[in-house]
């Protein structure tokens, strides 16, 4: 059967065929366009969302937890703290009050963080002190070797073994709490000498190396009924290697931990921080400046912590990339803590 | 025979499917400009509250010698207008020493300047925000140009300005409390410089 012209399609002309893919090429650029500036908007979007979310985060945590920082219940001075620990105070690490904020330049040379693997060596370290909220308030003046106080709430306990600090407004000490026993919202405890580092000693002694002269006081009369028994809030924060980094691509991690219990993974990511001290002295009427951890004079009283982070920038495969943000941070300090 | 498409028929199909091209385009660069604007805000406030913690840290009571104190004052200095077209070529540096509360009140004007643009001040900005070289900071938010004005009365008030593509100015501002403060300034200041700060303490 032959073709007939009523059965023939008449095709496009060039010009139409031309002008059509003209068409079709802008259309095409238009898209590609709008793709290529959607991906590099989503990804900085991310970035700046998870900055908020980090900055929001450490305002939160960092900014109670160094509220507390140096806490010593009503005592207004260190001075009249003693050490009834076997510890020499220089060596109460964590359990020492003061300073309440201690930036750690060498994180991987210090004792306080020898037992954290992978440190970043290019990241400083932070350990906050205090002693927080009591735990327990003596119900009775403290005699012989015993003592009883009523517990601060239903799930507060001390334990046998657990460092404490017993305080009033006058003066406070540092032991080893022994043979404690709870029952009924109370909790008995001695405090009998023993062998260990963390064991009592037969005498106390004050960070200037003044002898006690009374039983687990400085001075007469001991601790009386209301005075607050309190648990150590130490917290070491630094920079090391998070759980899922590889060795041929490290990711680093904000780490927290607090007394007692596991460390915590604050955000992945964090690969440096950066502190330094915000200080007053009364000098000329009162002088301010910020010192570098290692430069911050001996009589300078800390006011403020400011912190830069640097945080890694991850890719669309969770990998870190070369790029990172940074953000700064300034919490003040309480002025018990220094 | 069938007839082919003539060339305003093609025409016409290309500006319909151009339509939703352009729209979506549109909405694209509209949403940008909105996370921009956002990302802006983001910044200037976050500066902004920076620069309040740091200026309230120093106004703690009974900090200030009694002999030299005057309760309810802010620090002299800390009210500020500056630009990024007027900042101090030579800003004093309290980086590991100690300067008088004059010289602290303009080191933390330049600080400002410097978190609202690390490059605003060369190497004083270096040394004060402390990057490192090899850390890129994030470009979409520094600020080439912006106004910035501390007012210290009942409160610390810090409005930042920048400008936005559309050629108008966006500003943040954010109050810092005097109600947790006992403020102080040193006596030697004269009356007519301090700023009365109504307290409720």
């Amino acid at each position: 059967m032959g073709l007939t012209r009523a059965t023939l399609q008449r095709g496009m002309g060039l010009m139409e065929l031309l002008l059509a893919v003209v068409l079709g090429m802008a259309l095409l650029a238009g898209l590609g366009r709008l793709l290529a500036h959607s991906l590099p908007l989503q990804q900085s979007l991310v970035v700046q969302a998870e900055r908020q979310e980090h900055m929001a985060l450490l305002n939160h945590l960092w900014g109670e937890l160094l509220q507390g920082a140096g806490a010593l219940g009503c005592l207004g001075t260190a001075d009249t703290v003693v050490n009834f620990l076997n510890t020499q105070w220089s060596a109460l690490g964590l359990l020492a009050p003061l300073p309440g904020v201690e930036i750690i330049a060498q994180p991987t040379t210090a004792p306080l963080f020898a037992s954290i693997r992978d440190l970043a060596e290019d990241s400083q370290a932070l350990v906050v002190r205090g002693y927080g909220a009591p735990r327990a308030m003596l119900s009775e003046d403290l005699a012989g070797e015993r003592g009883r106080a009523i517990l601060s709430a239903d799930d507060s306990r001390i334990n046998s073994g657990d460092i404490v600090m017993i305080s009033d407004c006058r003066q406070a000490s540092i032991f080893s709490a022994t043979s404690t026993r709870h029952s009924g919202g109370y909790v008995r405890f001695s405090w009998q000498a023993g062998e260990g580092a963390l064991a009592n000693s037969d005498h106390g002694l004050t960070q200037d190396g003044a002898v006690s002269s009374a039983t687990l006081a400085l001075s007469e009369p001991g601790f009386a009924e209301g005075a607050g028994l309190y648990a150590p809030t130490s917290s070491p924060i630094s920079v090391a290697e998070s759980r899922p980094s590889r060795a041929e691509r490290p990711i680093y991690t904000l780490w927290q931990k607090t007394l007692g219990a596991n460390a915590l993974e604050l955000i992945t990511g964090v690969e440096r921080l950066y502190f330094r001290y915000g200080a007053w002295h009364p000098d000329h009427g009162g002088v301010i400046g910020y010192f570098d951890a290692e430069h911050l004079p001996d009589d300078a009283q800390v006011l403020l912590l400011s912190i830069l982070v640097n945080v890694s920038v991850f890719d669309d495969q969770a990998d870190t990339t070369n790029e990172s943000v940074s953000f700064s941070m300034s919490f003040s300090v309480p002025l018990s803590g220094n | 025979m069938s007839r082919g498409f003539t060339l305003l028929e093609v025409l016409v199909a290309a500006l319909l499917v151009a339509i939703p091209v352009v729209a979506a385009q549109m909405l694209m660069l509209h949403s940008a400009a909105v996370f921009h604007g956002a990302q802006g805000h983001a910044h200037a406030r976050a500066a902004a509250r920076h620069y309040v913690a740091r200026v309230s840290a120093f106004h703690l009571g009974g900090l200030w010698p009694d002999s030299s104190v005057s309760p309810g004052y802010w620090l002299p200095g800390i009210e500020i207008q500056m630009s990024a077209s007027e900042l101090p070529v030579s800003p004093p540096q309290c980086i590991n020493r100690w300067c008088s509360a004059t010289e602290w009140a303009d080191f933390e004007s330049a600080n400002l300047a410097c978190v609202l643009n690390v490059q605003s001040l060369g190497e004083f900005c270096s040394q004060v925000v402390a990057i490192p070289h090899h850390v890129e900071t994030d470009r979409n938010v520094r600020f080439t140009r912006f106004n910035v004005t501390v007012r210290a009365d009942d409160g610390l008030d810090v409005v930042i300005e920048w400008p936005t593509p559309e050629g108008t100015w966006a500003s943040a501002s954010t109050s810092g409390s005097s109600s947790t403060l006992i403020l102080a300034s040193p006596s030697s200041i004269a009356d007519s410089d301090m700023h009365r700060i109504e307290t409720d303490l």
